[in-house]
């Protein structure tokens, strides 16, 4: 009798958590809904959009077996309804995956009520957060994590995992204010299973588990601020926030008892200030962004533990607009480790650099792109080389290869999984 | 002799001098054709090739004068592979100003903090349009002379020539129609590097809105691929009630 009601006694109160959020959610929409309301009344009138896409991608290794890497089709619907200010928009996949089984099926990515007053805008729902200005690379942009359920193969829109938040701006010409609240962070999508051939190949009597994330109470909610300046020769943004490691930490223990191993994922709260830049010089634009991580989670070098530093991260890149529709991108990214331990399992200093080419041609019909990242300390690279052809305003086809290699580290592992691919869009 | 040589010298030359300021003196007067201090239109663009294949893009954009500077917002309506993309410009005046320029890229959810320099000699969505065609180009970044004057169709114009001052350019010169009774270009051709004729854009359905002299229509065609777009300006308004806030890189990210 005790004990059912002590577990009764924790539901309430794991029910009072999650209300605390859920009333949060509930008051930010009514309150936006009263005041886009009286608005709305006065002079607007409903209209509804229905967009989307149909599109299919497929994959085949470059070398033998010349296993297929992907094949999937789906079909994107993405609809928006106005009323004066306020809108809802939603958008949705319905995919089928002839490789990945719990990939095919109906998903929503994104579903947010949105409202624009004068003084302060209000989005609250399934959304995608992107802060910063860095290219492909995470600094501050630390809200939507990734789904790496195919590693780097997907689109970049498809990578970015959506979470539920409440965004509130105040807006302003040269300056803006906006905090983000996420009452259950997301975190990112390792690749898994064995039918999926992005999955980490485990030794025997190992096995991976990652589903450690933290409990879903208040407390554990993320939460983050920033301040953004649009002046005459440079943009820059202030950034604050609460977050976690979204992407684990691995740490291995041995059972005896079974003679096995398990590999646990391991996220951490931690705080991060930082911020952002672009500065147009010329034909070039420079980006750079900073922050520092208090508290992040670095694994040791035996993965058996972990240990939590500061740690200062920074990006500069050079966006030089050649023209005749020529466009180079470099950025250069570098990780510090305050209070560092040999022991641990990433350098004192780390770096990464990408690059990206692209040029148009044929009227903006043709386009050839180049993008590729350096892991400098593992010395190991991923390229993607593309071509995309508008047939017609409603179908594009591309094809290209991504290329894995390198001495040590992810983009090694991968070297197996170099590919080429096809894929063709439809908008409607 | 010698003195009615130098005076023969000095006038032409003064008068050179005059008849070049006499072309700025009318390239300025179109720049600052009174258009109102807002505008809004929609525009839509057909790209056609040379087999007859055709494209559509249509826009939204608004306008507003700020003193002698301009800040322009568009937003990408069709087809829908951009749409929901926006690009924001404040054109400065001040010919040693470069324009500030933002692009949304709704695929990344981003905004983009482009180069205000490079982006002018570019091609405007696969268009036969530079985005100094569209946009206003600064006077003072050619050096006019007055050719000609002359009358067709009923009109008399001033055909100037303009060339570039900087290098970089796309023309190496080009020759502009200017109808005197409403200051309307209504023809350029457009000269490349080699001196040949590299595109050619006539208005027409040249009307007044709203009180403003106005283009329905422009056809770029470029007569060395033999691509051509047709743009049409759709129910263009001006002095319109703007918000200063629609020309924000927040209103950018936001759509219409």
């Amino acid at each position: 009798m005790k004990k059912k009601w002590s577990k009764n006694f924790s539901l309430a109160k794991l029910l009072q958590r999650l209300s605390v959020a859920t009333a949060l959610f509930i008051l930010a929409a009514f309150v936006a809904t009263c005041i886009c309301a009286n608005r709305a009344y006065a002079q607007d009138e409903l209209s509804l959009q229905i967009n989307g896409f149909v599109d299919t991608y497929h994959a085949l290794q470059s070398s033998y077996p010349h296993k297929v890497m992907s094949s999937r089709t789906r079909l994107r619907l993405e609809m928006r309804a106005d009323y004066g200010e306020a809108s809802l928009y939603s958008s949705m996949n319905l995919a089928y995956n002839s490789l990945l089984k719990d990939q095919t099926g109906a998903f929503l990515r994104e579903a947010y009520f949105d409202y624009a007053g004068n003084f302060l805008e209000v989005k609250a729902g399934r959304q995608i957060v992107t802060w910063g200005v860095a290219d492909g690379l995470r600094i501050t942009d630390l809200i939507s994590p990734m789904d790496y359920t195919e590693f780097m193969a997907n689109d970049y829109d498809d990578i970015r995992v959506p979470v539920n938040a409440i965004d509130l701006k105040i807006p302003g010409e040269r300056v803006s204010a906006e905090f983000v609240f996420v009452p259950v962070p997301e975190y990112f999508v390792m690749p898994s299973g064995e039918d999926n051939p992005w999955t980490m190949q485990l030794p025997e009597r190992t096995r991976m588990d990652l589903s450690g994330t933290p409990e879903k109470r208040l407390k554990n909610s993320e939460y983050g601020g920033r301040l953004r300046f649009f002046l005459e020769n440079l943009d820059f943004s202030l950034t604050a926030m609460r977050t976690f490691n979204k992407s684990p930490v691995t740490v291995a223990s041995y059972n005896p008892k079974t003679d096995s191993i398990l590999i646990r994922g391991v996220y951490k709260p931690m705080n991060v200030i930082g911020g952002d830049m672009s500065i147009p010089m010329g034909e070039f634009v420079i980006r750079g962004e900073v922050a520092e991580y208090f508290g992040e989670p670095i694994a040791l070098a035996n993965s058996t533990d972990y240990l939590v530093r500061n740690t200062f991260n920074a990006l500069l890149g050079i966006d030089w607009y050649a023209g005749n529709n020529w466009t180079f991108m470099v950025q250069y990214m570098h990780k510090i480790v305050s209070d560092y331990r040999n022991d641990l399992g990433i350098e004192e200093n780390s770096s990464m650099v990408t690059a990206r080419i692209s040029k148009e041609l044929l009227n903006n019909t043709l386009k050839f792109s180049l993008y590729g990242m350096i892991d400098i300390d593992n010395l190991g690279y991923y390229v993607r080389s593309a071509a995309d052809y508008l047939l017609s305003d409603q179908i594009t086809l591309s094809f290209g290869a991504d290329g894995f290699g390198g001495k040590r580290g992810t983009f090694k592992t991968y070297k197996k999984n170099t590919q080429i691919w096809v894929k063709g869009r439809y908008f409607f | 002799m010698k003195k009615s040589f130098v005076a023969t010298l000095l006038l032409s030359a003064s008068f050179l001098f005059a008849a070049e300021q006499n072309a700025r003196d009318i390239m300025v007067k179109v720049k600052n054709r009174p258009d109102g201090d807002t505008r809004s239109s929609s525009m839509e663009m057909k790209l056609v090739n040379k087999n007859g294949g055709t494209r559509v893009r249509k826009i939204t954009s608004f306008a507003m004068d700020v003193g002698e500077d301009t800040k322009t917002i568009m937003f990408f309506q069709y087809p829908n592979d951009v749409k929901g993309t926006g690009f924001l410009t404040v054109n400065y005046d001040d010919v040693n100003k470069e324009d500030d320029k933002w692009l949304y890229l709704p695929a990344l959810k981003k905004t983009r903090r482009i180069s205000g320099k490079s982006s002018k000699t570019d091609y405007f969505m696969g268009s036969d349009f530079t985005y100094d065609d569209i946009g206003k180009r600064n006077v003072d970044e050619d050096s006019h002379k007055l050719v000609r004057e002359e009358s067709a169709n009923g009109f008399d114009y001033y055909v100037i020539e303009s060339t570039p001052k900087k290098e970089g350019e796309i023309f190496s010169k080009k020759l502009v129609w200017i109808r005197k009774d409403c200051d309307v270009v209504e023809k350029v051709e457009f000269y490349d590097k080699l001196g040949k004729l590299h595109r050619k854009m006539i208005s027409s359905d040249i009307k007044k809105v709203d009180g403003f002299w106005t283009i329905g229509k422009m056809v770029m065609e470029n007569v060395q691929t033999g691509h051509s777009t047709e743009l049409l300006f759709l129910d263009p308004k001006f002095n319109v009630q703007l918000d200063s806030k629609i020309f924000t890189v927040n209103k950018l990210e936001r759509g219409l």
